[in-house]
């Protein structure tokens, strides 16, 4: 486990040499026009897996293990203490286990697991169209930050004075994402559903409850609910970056070809489509102030441009083996106002490679 | 979700009709509720291309799981394209994995129209119509308009 989830890191990469999207520059037609024979450019549904080359197919299969793991935990798991997740590296990467320790001196004792939206059902299809390009598929950092920002409200000093803030920054965000047009019918149910959930944390409900953080989990954990939230918080990110193109624009490069998109481009294929991986290696302006050349899986535009539509503070802890001396490298988005927002606590997320969860932190 | 969802679809198609195209829950048959994911749809073939004059019948199927999932959609009308193969399968990205809860049945039947017009041989369904379009237009042409006269004019 500890040496599949830190190998990724490395094999996705290769990966997407292996078995690559059509617009892939690796399996260009050949000068006379013809297309190669063989291995496919794509595997699809229809694909003879007899034409696929050994490296093909096992690198099928162990995303097919990857995938059949992952789809059988729930969308958000109870909080865990972070020793669980060492287990998981000791007898792997000792770089991440002193990662690990390093958190917990920290005083980052646990951490809550999300997962993306695969399921069991939609399987098949998942793993032929998406899995073979990526690991994951973006949701769970939305969940994470979603479920993060709610749990926030609940823990707030003055709950009633928080979700009075919230809502009033959620109300004006139908009006935002018609500017840059979406349209009422595709997101209205979505928005209904987090300003519901939003107002649950104050306004009691039929029986005299308001939301715990046991009922979040139990809302978090259906599929409907929990993924409409998703949808609604990827749609704002959208929104954020088409309404500021000027911020965003130098950063928006397509994460395989390695060329600028254009900011409608870059937000149909990488923030709107579900299940779509936000782009591996992307170059962003806060990897290179820290001198990496690279950010995670859901790349830092994503990250800036929900952290200023929500006005939220967001750290991310990077486990990736390389911090020097076992220390984990936070990552801060902000929002550009001084507003309260911007001093207040951040909701904490942990990325490994592919992967974010929440990390849970010292209690105020 | 997914019915209310599909019923506002279905309102919008009324109130707004795309151009040329027409969709709606197939008539007749049993249950009600279920016929609400079951559609058909209708497209005119565009005037700049090929199947300009064909009317081209499309099943969709919407999983209950919509909008999360993409909406199943196929011909049902042969077509000669280098993107729908014999059994009316449509190789297009917003109906794998750029689906977006973003999108509706309109957008995509408009999306499938310029597929229409400008086929993607570049990432074909069949090969050898792929081929042609690339090496003799006016070979694919002929036989894009032959296949319309012959399936797509009733």
């Amino acid at each position: 486990m500890a040496q599949d989830t830190e190998s990724s890191a490395q094999s996705s990469p290769n990966s997407s040499t292996i078995i690559t999207g059509p617009t892939s520059p690796h399996y260009a037609t050949s000068s006379d026009g013809t297309l190669p024979a063989e291995p496919p450019t794509e595997i699809t549904e229809d694909t003879d897996l007899t034409t696929l080359s050994a490296a093909q197919v096992y690198e099928l299969n162990q995303n097919l293990l990857d995938l059949t793991a992952d789809v059988q935990r729930p969308l958000v798991a109870s909080v865990a203490p972070i020793a669980e997740l060492r287990a998981e590296y000791e007898n792997g990467s000792h770089s991440f286990v002193q990662q690990i320790d390093y958190l917990q001196s920290q005083g980052y004792s646990s951490i809550r697991r999300t997962r993306g939206s695969l399921s069991i059902s939609t399987f098949r299809i998942d793993i032929i169209s998406k899995i073979l390009f990526m690991k994951g598929d973006g949701d769970c950092f939305y969940r994470s930050v979603a479920f993060a920002y709610v749990e926030k409200l609940i823990d707030a000093p003055e709950p009633a004075i928080a979700v009075a803030e919230a809502l009033s920054i959620l109300e004006a965000t139908p009006k935002l994402l018609e500017s840059v047009g979406f349209e009422n019918m595709v997101f209205e149910d979505f928005y209904e559903m987090l300003d519901e959930l939003v107002r649950s944390v104050v306004s009691p409900d039929a029986a005299g409850n308001t939301l715990n953080e046991e009922t979040l989990l139990k809302i978090f954990q259906n599929f409907e609910t929990s993924n409409s939230i998703v949808v609604y918080l990827r749609m704002l990110t959208s929104a954020q970056i088409r309404l500021d193109p000027e911020t965003f624009a130098p950063f928006l490069f397509h994460p395989e070809l390695g060329e600028p998109m254009g900011v409608r481009e870059f937000c149909e294929h990488f923030v709107d489509a579900t299940g779509k991986e936000a782009g591996m290696f992307k170059v962003c302006s806060s990897c290179i102030s820290h001198g990496l050349p690279f950010c995670g899986s859901i790349d830092h535009v994503q990250m800036t441009a929900l952290s200023k539509i929500l006005r939220l503070n967001v750290d991310v802890a990077y486990l990736d083996g390389r911090g020097s001396n076992g220390q984990v490298e936070f990552v801060k988005f902000q929002p550009e106002e001084t507003s309260e927002a911007a001093t207040s606590s951040p909701i904490c997320l942990l990325y490994r490679p592919g992967h974010y969860d929440i990390l849970v932190g010292p209690r105020r | 979700m997914a019915i209310k969802r599909i019923n506002k679809e279905l309102l919008d198609l009324g109130r707004d009709p795309p151009s040329s195209c027409s969709a709606g829950p197939v008539q007749g048959g049993g249950d009600r509720a279920n016929d609400m994911f079951r559609w058909q749809a209708t497209i005119m073939g565009p005037s700049d291309s090929p199947y300009a004059g064909g009317v081209f019948f499309l099943s969709i199927l919407f999983p209950t799981d919509y909008p999360f999932k993409p909406p199943k959609v196929s011909f049902t009308t042969k077509i000669y394209h280098p993107n729908i193969n014999a059994n009316g399968s449509i190789c297009l990205d917003i109906l794998r994995d750029q689906w977006s809860p973003a999108l509706t049945i309109s957008k995509v039947l408009l999306s499938i129209c310029s597929m229409l017009t400008d086929p993607n041989p570049d990432d074909p369904l069949v090969p050898d119509i792929a081929h042609l379009y690339k090496t003799d237009r006016e070979r694919y042409e002929a036989t894009a308009r032959e296949w319309t006269r012959k399936y797509a004019m009733q």
